[in-house]
């Protein structure tokens, strides 16, 4: 063994501090091995979270317009990104719902 | 020894000033030391604590450099140099022991030698260099497995295994006792002997001066006195 005496005293050094070195690489072996495990657990998330929205075909966005004419209906669905174009009213009405007591405020759809 | 007068000072220096700067406070260590080392001379720089012997002996080693004056290593000037010049003039031509032996742990007397011969231009084997100061059987051992004064040893091995043109020796005995120091004291003097270096011994015991070939006695910064011994007293003769 013709090392360089500064590598052997590395490698003594080394030797002799083996437990620290050893502990201070499990800390960063497990450290590193957490955030892998993170970025795994976050991608996997994000492809879920995109699958959903494309199988049950789930919007990025709603949005409304107010006092459109239907004729602005094929020009709406020209922008775009425009999935899917809906012409209807929509108000708030209070309903009688069997089995409930109090008032019940909702949203109805009015197909023209 | 050598004559002055035959031959070009080894280390010259002319009014060496040091003065160390701590934040409003300024310590005039040196103020104006006159200096000469002759090929092959051993020098012995003696005074109290604080007289400013480190300073002079570290700016003569390239180690700290003068507020003022000049130093010359043979054409060489010390204190105009830059770092890396400087760093040369020690890794070539300068051994330095100082009073604690700064040995690396980890690394065997043999191995210690050897990171200086593994960088130096004419290096003697490290096993040779040890030999000289009288550790050959102890090549493999571990500083920790060394007394004080063999450490000592390894260190003034380490100094000259490079082969150096001067020896510069910051109160190497100043941690040892007597016994033990004389030992060390022999191991400088047989490097002196053998080698022919230019050897320049720091202490502030008295007693060391009577080894060396000339003496300078330092004080507040000044050569107070310059002696030349007629006999030189061999360093086992020696007790304090
Ligand atoms: N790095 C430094 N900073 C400030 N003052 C220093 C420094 N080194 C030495 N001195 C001062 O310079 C003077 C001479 O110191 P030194 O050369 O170490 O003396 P000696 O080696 O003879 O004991 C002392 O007063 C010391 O306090
Ligand atoms: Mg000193």
């Amino acid at each position: 063994m013709n090392l360089h005496p500064l590598d052997r005293k590395l490698v003594r050094d080394l030797w002799r501090l083996r437990g620290q070195v050893l502990a201070i690489g499990l800390v960063i072996a497990s450290g590193v091995g957490l955030l892998v495990m993170s970025l795994t657990s976050l991608e996997a998330l994000r492809d879920t979270s995109a699958a959903y929205y494309e199988r049950y075909r789930f919007a990025d966005v709603f949005a409304q317009v107010k006092r459109a004419p239907e004729s602005l209906a094929s020009r709406i669905a020209a922008i775009d990104g425009v999935q899917t174009v809906e012409t209807r009213v929509i108000r708030s009405a209070v309903l009688d719902v069997e089995g409930f007591a109090e008032p019940v405020m909702e949203s109805i759809g009015l197909s023209p | 020894m050598s004559t002055p007068g035959t031959q070009r000072p080894v280390l010259r220096a002319r009014d060496l000033g040091k003065v160390y700067r701590t934040g409003e406070v300024e310590v005039h260590a040196l103020r104006g030391v006159d200096l000469e080392l002759w090929p092959g001379e051993m020098v012995v720089l003696l005074g109290p604590s604080g007289s400013g012997k480190s300073t002079l002996l570290n700016i003569l080693g390239g180690l700290d450099s003068a507020s003022t004056g000049e130093a010359w290593f043979g054409d060489h000037d010390l204190t105009h140099e830059d770092d890396r010049d400087l760093t040369r003039y020690r890794r070539e031509h300068v051994g330095f022991v100082f009073q604690f032996y700064n040995l690396i742990s980890s690394l065997t007397a043999l191995e210690n030698v050897a990171l200086v011969t593994e960088i130096a231009t004419r290096p003697m084997e490290p096993g040779a260099a040890l030999r000289l100061v009288g550790l050959g059987e102890r090549l493999h051992h571990f500083p920790a497995q060394l007394s004080g004064g063999e450490q000592q040893r390894v260190a003034i091995a380490r100094a000259i295994a490079k082969q150096p043109d001067i020896l510069l020796c910051d109160e190497p005995t100043g941690a040892l006792d007597s016994q033990t120091g004389v030992l060390v004291l022999e191991a400088i003097e047989r490097i002196h002997r053998e080698l022919g270096t230019t050897t320049v011994l720091i202490t502030h015991n008295a007693v060391i001066a009577d080894m060396a070939d000339r003496v300078l006695v330092l004080g507040d910064g000044r050569i107070q006195q310059e002696r030349r011994n007629p006999q030189r007293r061999p360093a086992r003769e020696l007790v304090w």
